[in-house]
């Protein structure tokens, strides 16, 4: 395998609570290549947001996080202050759901862009604003000069997640994290913003994770595909060959419950009961209660994270049941 | 034999030398400036229109009246006058004007200005104080004489002479002030006014401070001989809260303050720099009981029987009261006027007996006693002392006595009306003669004995005799009789009468406070 | 609506609200018992000299006349002669109202100095010792009354320490903002616990928001982030609450010019009131009503220059 931008292994964050700590995130392990665009999806409360902030460590201080995030062969997580700083924004840039929460509101969008510029680069206050407009214009927003003057509540929310990417793009980092980037937005913004990802992704050679509830999200914009269940990850690989032959119950059930355009008309099926509490062990495979292909050992033993097909790896014992459905 | 020469002469030197160095430690330093701060402003420094203590006590520093005050306040002495005569049928007084005396702008004090100046001040449309002079017929005025004509002998005529509102104004400045009506003239001339006292007004930031300066053509001379005042600046810094003033005081920023709260007398008293300072005033404190049949809302009043109003003063530990609110400083009233009165007839009163104070209730037909209210000014710690204590000695008789807290203005809107059961009560006399306080608290046709409506006609009578009566024994034992009547009668709850507490530095001395209150700087100084 | 127009109509607002608050106060003033015949002759006075002064003042008119006559002068600017002291209104109030202006004025930047860089560190370092020890701090100060906390400083630091005189107002202007540092620092103290308590939840919930994420997410050091982004916003909230306390700090005022001897309108306001000078207490209520206005109306200003989410 080539030597991954991102590697995260055995990402582990516990929230401090009156019941017991909360395991949101409980050993997730995954990679990004350069240029690639991974997708982190599951449903709320499946620890994929929690992952996504651990990895810079943009978490409250009452988040205990254990584990390895190596970008570019140094562990974020055991990085200086300083030196993380210089990775944020430079290397890594994220983005989140709400744009609007997102955004400062008393600064303009200029000054929110050329701070980040100000931040990490040599340039001179001609050559920020320069940029920044420039910025504007590659994500797609028209009179950038004048819009830099603009405060964020006078954008409507397309443009306030356009303005939102422009910002994080500012210092050219190597990789965008995006939480839900789209789920606020409108259904036609949606679409735009997806295929504004896409084509900054390949202009700039620039990698992503793209965290979403929506297996259609994935199925248009990324090449690999992690499933998130109780803050484990159950099943990583292609996103064609994962989704056509899905080899974790979660996997599988996930995609039955969805619409899939194209296919034969068939009935949604809801996957019944609820995910498990984080807050206390559990021993076994945290779908179980929920699975339809259970077996015994499911509740005592956790399945191991293997290789079931060539670049497919699942957690689940009944990994070939799940595949020859 | 020489040798008791020697030693007489050695004592002589030695006792010459004792005199000359206790003269030398009294001889007043000349010049500077003597800052006394007070507790509120004057309003209106207009002798005739002037409404307040805070007028009054400053004013004798401006104004002369023609005859002054002795310094124990009880008589009266030489002032702008230095001959008075009383006819024989005592309806006139003749008075000599001291010669040369000019007021602070240079111009001569003449009898014209005499006779315009007492004319002001007896018009009834003028002020407030006119009644004092009510008894003038005329005033003639001549070279350096004036002669008062009375419609009737009164022996009030002298102390009111030598009270504040008989000052004496120049005539010529009063008129030539700005002001169309007398009263805007009086306004104007008393922003800038020019009398001959021995200061004069020289800058006056209201509410912040007034400036005094000394008066160069002043009459009076000091001991030396040399006229005074010593001083020739006097400043009076207003300071209304008692704590800072004191605090201002120990810090060496004022020289002198006024209003000592009792509880710190001591404290000022055990302080080596400074010097506590406890002149006799007129000062009384007591409680006013409605006395008539019902009360405004026409309820009936427990207070209407004599028997009720004596219990209640038996009730009442008048040297307990003394020893909290006064802390030692006061002593218990022994009539309604002050011991400082001229014709004062006191006694002891009421001495505490609780026994007796229920057996009088029991006979009035209260045994089980009866609600009563007092009104009184709220935010002032003496009253609520006193109070206290009262309140919970009539406890012990059965009495509830509910205390309304309210601002004076209130206070005296509803005693005016006669709408009260009780109110707490001071009084300090204007004028050096019983008549004031007498007409106020005991003469029912004047305003119905202080607002209470008690009323004895043999005290009415008594008064109106006494106020013109000219044999000084004849007019004592009528105000002895009026006294004994008075006290009997228990209009009021007796409390007690304080001395006025004022505080200096130990360099600044020479102040006096006469009895009536009068603050008198003319022979104050501060020493280097 | 641009600004200046808003302004502009602010200012007409002002008009109305002027008119009622005089018709208001001049049926407040005279529902207290006594008036200032009663007040100013006390308890001595003879029936006479009270009727004599009464007709004098035309306080024995109908209350409508007195009410015309009011207003009607007050349309041209007179606002009458102050009963007790006799000398015109207006020069009393002008005499009077630049030392409790100035000493407001001191003490809010005494009390903001104090409160916000104190509510910062105590915000962030929430649940720390520090933050313990702050708002403790600011508790006592917030409980303590005022002519305590008075007395307090000019014994510890007049007339004790002898840094500052005790009491007073002094001359020119440098010598008025010396003599008024201790009663503005008195003042200050139990506003800015309120600023304090205020800023320091503000920083805390401004601290969750998700911008502030982000700005961590571009690298930006925790220098920027506090202030460029927490701090900014969190004041929002301040700037409208210490417009809105301005009122407040005017009646704080009138114990504090009485503990230091301060010659301005919060004494002169009560001591109108106890001696009933109706003129003064028309007029200054009408003046402080204004002043209370105008601080509302700048606050408002401030805020729509700080927030550009406020509609224009």
């Amino acid at each position: 395998m080539t030597a991954a931008l991102l590697r995260v292994e055995d990402l582990r964050v516990g929230f401090a609570a009156p019941g017991g700590t909360v395991r949101a995130v409980d050993g997730v392990s995954f990679a990004v290549d350069a240029g690639e665009i991974v997708g982190l999806v599951g449903e709320s409360g499946s620890g994929k947001s929690v992952t996504l902030r651990a990895i810079t460590r943009l978490l409250r201080r009452t988040a205990t996080v254990s584990g390895r995030a190596e970008w570019r062969g140094r562990d974020l997580l055991a990085l200086p202050e300083r030196a993380l700083r210089a990775v944020r924004g430079r290397e890594i840039a994220t983005i989140f759901q709400e744009p609007m929460a997102a955004l400062n509101p008393v600064l303009t969008i200029g000054e929110q862009i050329e701070e980040s510029l100000a931040a990490h680069g040599g340039l001179d206050r001609r050559a920020r604003r320069a940029r920044a407009v420039e910025l504007l214009g590659l994500v797609g927003i028209a009179s950038g000069a004048q819009r830099l003057r603009s405060y964020p509540h006078e954008f409507s929310g397309g443009m306030r997640q356009r303005a939102t990417i422009a910002i994080a793009l500012a210092a050219q980092p190597m990789l965008l994290l995006a939480d839900e980037p789209t789920t606020a937005l409108d259904v036609t913004i949606q679409d735009q913003i997806l295929k504004l990802l896409t084509r900054l992704s390949a202009e700039l050679g620039m990698a992503m994770v793209l965290v979403t509830h929506d297996l259609g999200v994935v199925a248009e914009t990324c090449a690999r595909v992690c499933v998130m269940y109780a803050g484990r990850v159950v099943e990583a690989g292609p996103v064609g060959t994962v989704f056509a032959r899905p080899r974790h119950a979660y996997t599988a059930a996930l995609l039955r419950s969805m619409p899939q355009g194209g296919a034969a008309r068939q009935p949604l099926v809801p996957i019944p009961g609820q995910p498990p509490r984080l807050d206390q062990a559990i021993p076994g495979c945290p779908f179980a209660p929920r699975c339809g292909f259970v077996e015994a050992r499911c509740w005592t033993d956790a399945p191991p994270f293997s290789q079931v097909a060539p670049a497919q790896w699942a957690a689940c014992w009944a990994a070939e049941r799940v595949g020859a459905c | 034999m020489r040798r008791t020469l020697l030693r007489t002469g050695l004592a002589a030197l030695i006792t010459a030398g004792i005199l000359a160095l206790s003269h030398a430690t009294h001889a007043a330093t000349r010049g500077g400036k003597m800052i006394y701060a007070r507790y509120a402003d004057s309003l209106f420094l207009d002798p005739v229109l002037n409404d307040a203590n805070t007028d009054i006590w400053v004013l004798t520093n401006l104004y002369d009246t023609l005859l002054a005050p002795t310094k124990d306040g009880l008589g009266v002495q030489p002032g702008l006058a230095t001959k008075w005569d009383t006819a024989a049928d005592g309806k006139a007084l003749t008075l000599t004007l001291r010669p040369g005396v000019k007021f602070a702008d240079g111009s001569p004090l003449t009898a014209g200005d005499v006779k315009w100046s007492l004319d002001r001040a007896r018009d009834p449309k003028a002020g407030a104080w006119s009644g004092s002079l009510a008894s003038i017929a005329g005033i003639e005025a001549s070279d350096g004489v004036v002669k008062i004509a009375l419609e009737h002998p009164d022996p009030t005529i002298i102390p009111a002479l030598a009270t504040f509102n008989a000052a004496i104004l120049p005539q010529k400045l009063f008129e030539a002030a700005p002001g169309e009506t007398p009263e805007d003239k009086a306004r104007a001339f008393a922003e800038h006014p020019v009398g001959s006292g021995p200061f004069v007004l020289a800058t006056w930031q209201r509410g912040v401070s007034m400036t005094l300066r000394r008066n160069p053509h002043y009459w009076k001379p000091a001991d030396d001989g040399k006229p005074l005042p010593y001083l020739d600046e006097l400043e009076f810094p207003i300071i209304p809260d008692d704590a800072t003033r004191l605090l201002k005081l120990k810090a060496g920023e004022i020289d002198g303050t006024e209003f000592v709260p009792y509880a710190r007398v001591k404290e000022l008293q055990a302080d080596p720099a400074l010097r506590m300072e406890l002149w006799p005033s007129t000062r009384v404190t007591y409680l006013t009981m409605f006395a008539g049949a019902t009360y405004k809302d026409g309820k009936p009043n427990p207070m209407a029987n004599p028997k009720v109003r004596q219990a209640l003063n038996y009730a009442v530990n008048k040297d307990a009261v003394i020893g909290i609110t006064t802390l030692g400083l006061g002593k218990p009233m022994r009539s309604f006027m002050s011991a400082t009165t001229p014709l004062f007839a006191g006694q002891d009163l009421y001495k505490y007996d609780p026994a007796k104070a229920r057996a009088l209730l029991a006979e009035a037909g209260f045994p089980n006693g009866f609600e009563t209210s007092v009104l009184a000014l709220s935010g002032n710690a003496d009253e609520a002392n006193n109070l206290a204590i009262i309140q919970q000695m009539w406890g012990q008789v059965g009495v509830k006595l509910r205390i309304d807290l309210v601002d004076n203005a209130t206070r005296t809107a509803r005693y005016r009306a006669e709408d009260f059961a009780m109110r707490t009560s001071l009084w300090t006399n204007d004028i050096s003669d019983p008549s004031q306080v007498t007409s106020y608290a005991a003469y029912y046709p004047n305003i119905h004995s202080q607002h209470s409506q008690w009323r004895d006609e043999r005290v009415d009578a008594l008064f109106v005799k006494s106020q013109q009566e000219t044999d000084p024994a004849a007019r004592a034992a009528q105000y002895k009789e009026i006294q004994d009547r008075y006290c009997a009668a228990a209009p009021i709850v007796f409390l007690y009468e304080t001395p006025y507490p004022v505080a200096f530095r130990k360099q600044a001395q020479g102040f006096v406070q006469i009895p009536l209150g009068n603050n008198l700087f003319e022979a104050a100084f501060v020493d280097k | 609506m641009s600004r200046a127009g808003l302004v502009a109509a602010r200012l007409l607002q002002i008009v109305p609200t002027f008119l009622a608050i005089g018709a208001v106060v001049f049926v407040l003033a005279r529902l207290l018992p006594g008036d200032p015949v009663s007040a100013m002759l006390g308890d001595r006075a003879t029936e006479e000299a009270v009727t004599r002064l009464r007709a004098q003042l035309g306080l024995d008119q109908p209350l409508w006349t007195q009410f015309l006559l009011f207003a009607g002068r007050m349309l041209h600017g007179d606002f009458g002669t102050s009963i007790a002291l006799r000398v015109p209104v207006t020069a009393v109030i002008a005499e009077r109202l630049p030392a409790t202006l100035v000493l407001t004025a001191l003490a809010t930047v005494l009390a903001v100095g104090l409160a916000v860089p104190l509510a910062f560190v105590a915000a962030t370092q929430a649940g720390r010792w520090p933050d313990t020890l702050i708002r403790a701090a600011f508790q006592v100060g917030l409980s303590s009354p005022i002519f305590y906390v008075g007395l307090l400083l000019l014994t510890v630091f007049a007339a004790g320490l002898r840094w500052f005189p005790v009491g007073g107002y002094g001359d020119g202007v440098a010598g008025h903002l010396y003599h008024l540092l201790l009663p503005a620092l008195t003042l200050a103290l139990s506003f800015s616990a309120v600023i304090m308590r205020n800023l320091r939840a503000a920083i805390l919930e401004v601290l969750q928001a998700e911008f502030v994420d982000f700005a961590r997410s571009k690298g930006l050091s925790r220098r920027v982030v506090l202030f460029r982004h927490v701090l900014r916003n969190a004041l929002l909230s301040t700037v409208t609450l210490v417009g809105l306390q301005v009122g407040t700090l005017l009646g704080g005022a009138v114990i504090t010019e009485s503990v230091f001897a301060v010659p301005g309108v919060g004494r002169l306001m009560v001591d109108s009131i106890f001696a009933r000078d109706y003129p003064v207490i028309q007029a200054l209520t009408l003046v402080l009503a204004v002043i209370v206005s105008l601080a509302f109306l700048v606050t408002d200003l401030v805020q729509m220059w700080l927030d550009p989410r406020v509609a224009r």
